[in-house]
């Protein structure tokens, strides 16, 4: 019996129906994986841009890296617009009252850098600005979904008045509106420090992940700059800066001294990064401390030493919650028209070899009734634990290759197990009127039934509820009418998921009435469907 | 061993069967014949299980079709009048799809799947599919499904109708290798002379009702001979001589005479005598089972 099973469920699974239904459900996990990708994108940022400019006579000279928020050097496309603006930048709107006086297009790999020749009227005092889009793998996304997303990816300054001569390096920046978030618990900053006779210029990003530190830093030396980020110091100092050196440690003390610095390397608690000796980018990335939350970035250069603290908390484990969020959000959809795939199902497995008699050839065979009803009902049930393991698999990998964000393992357990008992009741519900009812017309009530219950009920009760008892009426009987739905325990999972991860709830479910309502939707028609096939006539 | 014992049918207010009752014992070709309509089938898919009775019973080796389905279906093969499968499958996947609920590991299903359609003469067609099967492809097919576990009782459901001589041929041989191995083969048919050919024993059946059991011998006896006799020309003269041997029907230059109440060589003998030419004149046998046939339906007495 158990080689039937495995036979009818293989031809279950392995029909073209099925199949299709299953890739097109797989492409539209995958397809999930990167709605969520453009949406976080969009709203978190999930590229960032490291630069400055320079501007001398009438040339502007745009440098800069640019990473995701994993830590990843990203190429792409930059695009830079140069406006010109006829109001104070104080008062300026984004964009309006600006008029763009000069474009520029680079492609880049690791380092942008590229110089637009401006064409100034006014060039004593002009109401400059800068624009950069980015498109990378991620910007691009961001930018091809529409123009709202394109903030994530525009990276633009203003500029007060020009920078004059490296003997004044205070350079006033006005954070643009596209950098008032910062990216997610990534210590990000620049500091310009003035050492003798030079400037040096310091960007850094340091993005703590699960396992490792990921450091961006950006060094340019003897230069009046405006680096294009949104939180800036201006710090002068005194002291060589022949050589830069990088050291990095885990703890909460800051290093004020060479002396303390050379103390704090001997008992290893620091230890060297990088060695900067001219203008140089750093990557650089160093083993996390297991237990440590906080840690430290000390730039040396000569007698000077700064150190700059900063909390450890992994991008991955703040992604979880807004990741797990949307995956289980963005499951709903497949969800919501994987049952045609299980009404079909029975139709193949039941109604129609019973509407052409086929069955009765299978009867005479050494089994009884009972085992043909329970051997096509086992086939249906292992397909739908395949089809939903298979697709909650798919977007929860897709989810994790893309936004290489950590998805509670659990949560990702508790989806398959709804949404397969879920489809368990939805196949009993149609394997049911399989019994009951041949070919054709199987079909029609079967497709009327999942019209019915999935969409036609929700809005007749809500049409019903605003009739009798206004808009406050509705939620009571949206509240009501959710158990009268075989995948109701998917419903409740996912609402269950939501409220652990975000603490709030939209919809209320009753546990007891949850499982009490699964296990009804599972067995009433399973008994219903035993009831009429071990009397109905199998020949044709 | 196949024993019907007092089966009843009812199909709303049509009795289907009455009480029926008949054994096919081991080593025996029991024919079941009746017109169409008359419940041979009910009675085949009762007997096979596929159909529950409203009352009686059927025991295949002395296992309860109704109490031990499993253990009885195990012990009878069935070769319907016109098989239907699931028309997706192809032969080979299908017979293994079957063969595993006769308890077969699906790697013992094709092996033997293989052997049994190429021994029905479906070799060539294992990898097709069933909805591109002949009549009487499908049941061949059915054939090499029945023979899984080499079972003891045989039970063919009109089996010969919409086949070509090479078909028939066929399954006649199957039968009488089947009998000769010491089977029990239930053989249903509607045309007396097919089942008499090869069975020992024919089951009449009208109206859901056993009409009679007659042994083979007992069917040549009670079913006379009519005599066919072609001439050159027939003329009231040869009609009168002839009506001294029995009835007569004339079409044409021939002349039926139904049970002849002299030896064909002197009936013959006259002919020649009388001077009349004689371009036939042949024993036709299959009027007589006819007409043996509608007086048992007809309750008549034989």
């Amino acid at each position: 019996m158990r080689s039937a099973i495995s036979i009818d469920f293989k031809r279950s699974l392995v029909r073209p129906a099925t199949l299709i239904a299953l890739v097109l459900f797989m492409l539209l996990g995958i397809g999930i994986s990167y709605l969520i990708l453009q949406v976080f994108a969009a709203v978190t940022r999930a590229v960032g841009f490291l630069g400055y400019y320079t501007l001398t006579n009438s040339t502007i000279t745009i440098t800069g890296v640019a990473y995701s928020i994993w830590g990843e050097k990203l190429g792409g496309e930059a695009v830079i617009h140069i406006e010109n603006c006829t109001t104070s930048l104080a008062e300026a709107v984004w964009r309006e009252n600006c008029v763009k006086i000069a474009e520029a297009r680079a492609s880049f790999t690791e380092l942008l850098n590229t110089s637009i020749v401006l064409r100034l009227e006014n060039a004593k005092a002009p109401n400059l600005r800068v624009r950069i889009n980015v498109s990378t793998w991620y910007g691009a996304l961001a930018i091809r979904s529409g123009e709202g997303f394109e903030v994530s990816t525009a990276f633009a300054t203003s500029v007060d008045r020009s920078p004059q001569a490296p003997t004044s390096p205070t350079v006033r920046i006005r954070p643009p509106r596209a950098f008032v978030e910062p990216v997610p618990a990534s210590p990000f900053g620049s500091k310009l420090f003035k050492l003798r006779d030079e400037t040096i210029f310091v960007a850094y990003q340091v993005i703590p992940l699960r396992d490792v530190l990921k450091f961006f830093i950006f060094i340019e030396r003897n230069l009046s700059v405006a680096p294009l980020l949104q939180y800036v110091v201006v710090l002068e100092g005194a002291g060589s800066c022949e050589n830069v050196e990088v050291f990095y440690g885990y703890g909460n003390e800051t290093v004020s001294s060479v002396n303390e610095l050379s103390e704090a390397v001997a008992r290893g608690e620091l230890k060297p990064l990088a060695n900067i000796s001219t203008t140089s980018i750093v990557y650089a990335e160093a083993p996390r401390k297991a237990g440590e939350s906080k840690a430290l970035l000390v730039l040396r250069s000569g007698s000077s030493v700064y150190t700059e603290v900063f909390n450890l908390v992994d991008i991955q484990s703040l992604l979880k919650t807004p990741v797990t969020t949307a995956m289980v959000s963005q499951l709903s959809t497949p969800t919501t028209f994987l049952p045609v795939v299980f009404l079909y199902l029975a139709y193949v497995l039941v109604a129609k070899p019973r509407a052409v008699g086929a069955l009765e050839f299978v009867l005479s065979m050494p089994v009884t009734r009972r085992d043909i009803y329970a051997v096509r009902f086992l086939a249906g049930v292992l397909t739908a634990i395949t089809v939903s393991g298979v697709l909650v698999a798919v977007t929860t990998a897709s989810t994790i290759a893309m936004l290489k964000a950590s998805v509670d393992l659990t949560h990702v357990a508790l989806l398959w197990l709804g949404l397969a008992i879920s489809l368990i009741a939805t196949y009993s519900l149609f394997y049911m009127l399989s019994t009951a009812l041949r070919g054709g017309s199987y079909l029609a009530i079967a497709i009327l039934a999942y019209i019915l219950l999935w969409f036609a009920l929700p809005i007749a009760a809500t049409a019903i509820a605003i009739t009798i008892g206004g808009v406050s009426k509705v939620a009571e009987v949206s509240n009501t009418i959710k158990y009268i739905n075989p995948q109701v325990l998917f419903s409740y999972i996912t609402s269950y998921i939501l409220t652990q991860l975000t603490g709030e709830s939209s919809v209320h479910y009753d546990a007891v009435l949850t499982a009490l309502s699964t296990a009804l939707w599972i067995a009433t028609p399973l008994a219903l469907g035993w009831a009429v096939f071990r009397k109905t006539n199998l020949s044709s | 061993m196949i024993e019907i014992r007092g089966v009843s049918k009812r199909f709303g207010r049509v009795v289907a069967l009455d009480r029926v009752s008949f054994e096919v014992r081991n080593g025996e070709v029991v024919g079941y014949v009746g017109p169409n309509g008359a419940g041979k089938t009910t009675t085949i898919r009762i007997a096979v299980g596929v159909l529950p009775p409203d009352a009686g019973d059927v025991y295949i080796d002395g296992y309860s079709v109704l109490r031990e389905k499993a253990l009885a279906s195990s012990r009878v093969g069935w070769v319907p009048e016109s098989p239907i499968f699931e028309q997706e499958f192809k032969a080979l996947d299908y017979f293994t799809y079957l063969a595993t609920y006769k308890g077969l590991s699906p790697s013992d299903a094709r092996r033997l799947g293989r052997e049994l359609l190429n021994e029905v003469g479906l070799g060539d067609a294992a990898n097709r599919k069933l909805s591109t099967f002949s009549q009487g492809m499908k049941k061949r097919f059915a054939l090499a499904v029945s023979m899984i576990g080499d079972p003891l009782n045989f039970i063919f459901d009109e089996v010969l109708s919409g086949l070509d001589p090479q078909g028939i041929a066929f399954f006649r041989g199957v039968v009488e290798e089947f009998r000769r191995r010491g089977k029990a083969v239930l053989f249903s048919s509607h045309i007396l002379t097919e089942v008499q050919m090869i069975a020992q024993r024919v089951v009449f059946i009208n109206r859901g009702r056993i009409v009679g059991v007659y042994t083979a011998d007992e069917i040549a006896r009670l079913a006379s001979p009519a005599l066919r006799i072609r001439l050159k020309h027939v003329d009231e003269n040869v009609k009168n001589l002839l009506t001294r041997f029995g009835s007569i029907e004339v079409s044409e230059n021939t002349v039926i005479l139904r049970e002849p109440r002299a030896e064909p060589s002197k009936i013959l003998e006259e002919l020649v005598k009388s001077g009349y030419s004689v371009e036939e004149f042949r024993i036709s046998e299959e009027r007589c089972l006819e007409e043996l046939f509608m007086k048992l339906i007809k309750g008549e007495k034989v």
